[in-house]
């Protein structure tokens, strides 16, 4: 999160406790949202934090009261000047992040999204633009907070846990800032002149997002080469 | 068709991950479609582009009405697969903000062309012949389509499924404030409800994701409220070209090889991780893309091998 952090992004959504955890750990609920706790707001995170000038915030504790005094704990401890913000985020049920617009909604007449953003993060944020995850190309409201997401481009490492390094932060941003934009501004009549050259790459029968077994796990499939493909 | 709220067969917990309990792909691939279609999602989000390249491609004019007729076949061709192989949904979004952007003072002129595209005399007699229902969803903030709304909800097939709903959006922004425009004026507090008060009834919610180009997610391409997890799949073939194996090794992928479980006991399930120690260090990123002629194309990945994978 710092590599994210200081290349300049301002807010960060993460999320802290997914739909899916909560039915797989159901049974040992208590004991898995003291491991959220202690993994989130122990003294030692606390001191990073405050060494980092992060910001931290939790949503979605009103179904998780036993996390409160970590998000008031996280209130007390803003630094005096901030400029990153950390969202911790918690989805209990899949349902969940629709449903608590809704109530907010009907709570607090909020009548747009900027309004129900207020309402629900007490400030402003603009909408996310980036998606970086892991694994399978899945998109879920678990990781989308539905008023928070805009004209996102999505991006899934395969490395699994927190391996992200910055040659790969580097990667995902130069295709996010130039690569993806230059469609609409990058094609004229030339571009399209040459579309019947490179015919084998636009009649690839490769997928993204088909992927294999890798013993128990999903990984993707080759993608060959767009100059494979050129004739 | 009956459909569980799963969309696959449930697996013993134990081998979720076990090969044999999962057809293999070959005799996949050959099955009937009355087979796949157990496994098939109920919804799909078809989202093809790039239908310039493709006229290209295809020695015609992107602009001539021939060619335009010629997608409009092709595009129902899509549909037709999607739906003999058991999807009962396809929500198909129309990039309409673009076209308008791009159309500025012709605005009217291209609407009157999606009109027709979707609801003109022989789009109608396709879908007769065809036994579709079709329904155009998001036209609060596009009165000009609403003759064509009114055209397909009394001309097409009253049947709940196959649906095609074409999904209109002017701007990104404008399907969350019909959101909030519902619950203010109907009072509803659930996604069934309010589902129920955008679009006339209760439209399962999209699991699969059939797309073009490069990964990305937005309410123009989405519908907000019609999406569940959200499998993602994006061809590079622009225009209209989805064939039968390739929609069959998307939904094998879909059905069988995502399904990679959970559940508390996972011991085993690491086991052999340390020899896939290259594959899982991988600096590959799915979605991360170069530049071919001026468009947008994945980047090469080698994929996983004994040695390792290795990137471009």
């Amino acid at each position: 999160m710092d590599l994210v952090f200081r290349h300049g992004v301002r807010h960060i959504i993460a999320p802290a406790i997914a739909s899916p955890n909560m039915t797989e750990f159901d049974s040992y609920r208590q004991r898995f949202l003291r491991m959220v706790e202690y993994g989130l707001a122990s003294p030692t995170m606390l001191e990073h934090y405050a060494r980092l000038g992060w910001r931290v915030r939790m949503t979605g504790i009103e179904s998780f009261p036993e996390l409160q005094p970590a998000a008031a704990t996280f209130v007390r401890a803003t630094p005096p000047s901030w400029s990153h913000t950390l969202w911790w985020t918690m989805t209990p049920t899949p349902e969940a992040p629709w449903s608590s617009v809704f109530d907010v909604i009907a709570q607090t007449g909020a009548r747009t999204r900027a309004e129900a953003i207020r309402a629900i993060y007490g400030e402003d944020i603009p909408p996310a633009t980036l998606l970086v995850a892991i694994g399978k190309p899945v998109m879920i409201y678990d990781l989308l907070p539905p008023l928070l997401v805009g004209n996102l481009q999505c991006y899934w490492t395969q490395r699994p846990g927190y391996r992200l390094d910055q040659r790969m932060l580097r990667a995902i941003f130069y295709d996010y800032a130039y690569t993806r934009r230059g469609d609409s501004q990058r094609v004229t009549g030339v571009e399209y002149n040459r579309v019947t050259a490179q015919r084998a790459a636009w009649e690839t029968d490769a997928v993204l997002g088909i992927g294999q077994r890798l013993g128990p796990f999903w990984y993707p499939l080759p993608f060959p080469s767009a100059g494979e493909n050129v004739c | 068709m009956a459909r569980s709220g799963t969309h696959c067969r449930s697996h013993p917990q134990e081998k979720t991950y076990a090969d044999h309990i999962y057809p293999e792909l070959e005799a996949f691939l050959a099955a009937p479609e009355a087979e796949i279609a157990k496994v098939a999602p109920e919804t799909v989000i078809a989202a093809f582009g790039g239908t310039r390249r493709s006229a290209i491609l295809a020695d015609m004019d992107p602009r001539s009405k021939a060619t335009m007729a010629w997608q409009r076949q092709e595009m129902l061709r899509c549909f037709d697969l999607l739906f003999r192989h058991g999807v009962g949904h396809v929500i198909s979004p129309l990039a309409i903000g673009q076209h308008l952007a791009e159309a500025g003072a012709a605005r009217e002129r291209v609407l009157g062309g999606i009109g027709w595209g979707m609801a003109g005399p022989e789009a109608l007699a396709d879908y007769a012949r065809l036994g579709w229902r079709v329904r155009i969803i998001g036209i609060e903030q596009l009165p000009e389509l609403a003759p064509s709304a009114d055209q397909l909800r009394s001309s097409t097939s009253a049947e709940r499924t196959p649906t095609l709903w074409f999904w209109v959006c002017a701007d990104p922004e404008a399907p969350v404030q019909a959101i909030f425009d519902a619950v203010h004026r109907t009072g509803a507090r659930t996604r069934a409800d309010l589902v129920q008060a955008l679009y006339g009834e209760d439209i399962p919610p999209a699991t699969m994701l059939l797309g073009f180009g490069e990964p990305t997610f937005g309410y123009d391409l989405i519908p907000p409220l019609l999406m569940q997890r959200l499998e993602g799949y994006w061809m590079q073939r622009p225009g209209y070209r989805l064939d039968q194996p390739m929609l069959r090794r998307i939904l094998y992928d879909y059905a069988y090889l995502r399904r990679t479980g959970s559940g508390v006991e996972r011991s085993e399930r690491y086991a052999d991780i340390q020899s896939q120690r290259a594959a899982w260090l991988t600096d590959w990123v799915l979605g991360v893309g170069v530049e071919v002629g001026g468009f947008w194309y994945p980047a090469p990945f080698a994929g996983a091998s004994e040695e390792g994978p290795t990137t471009s």
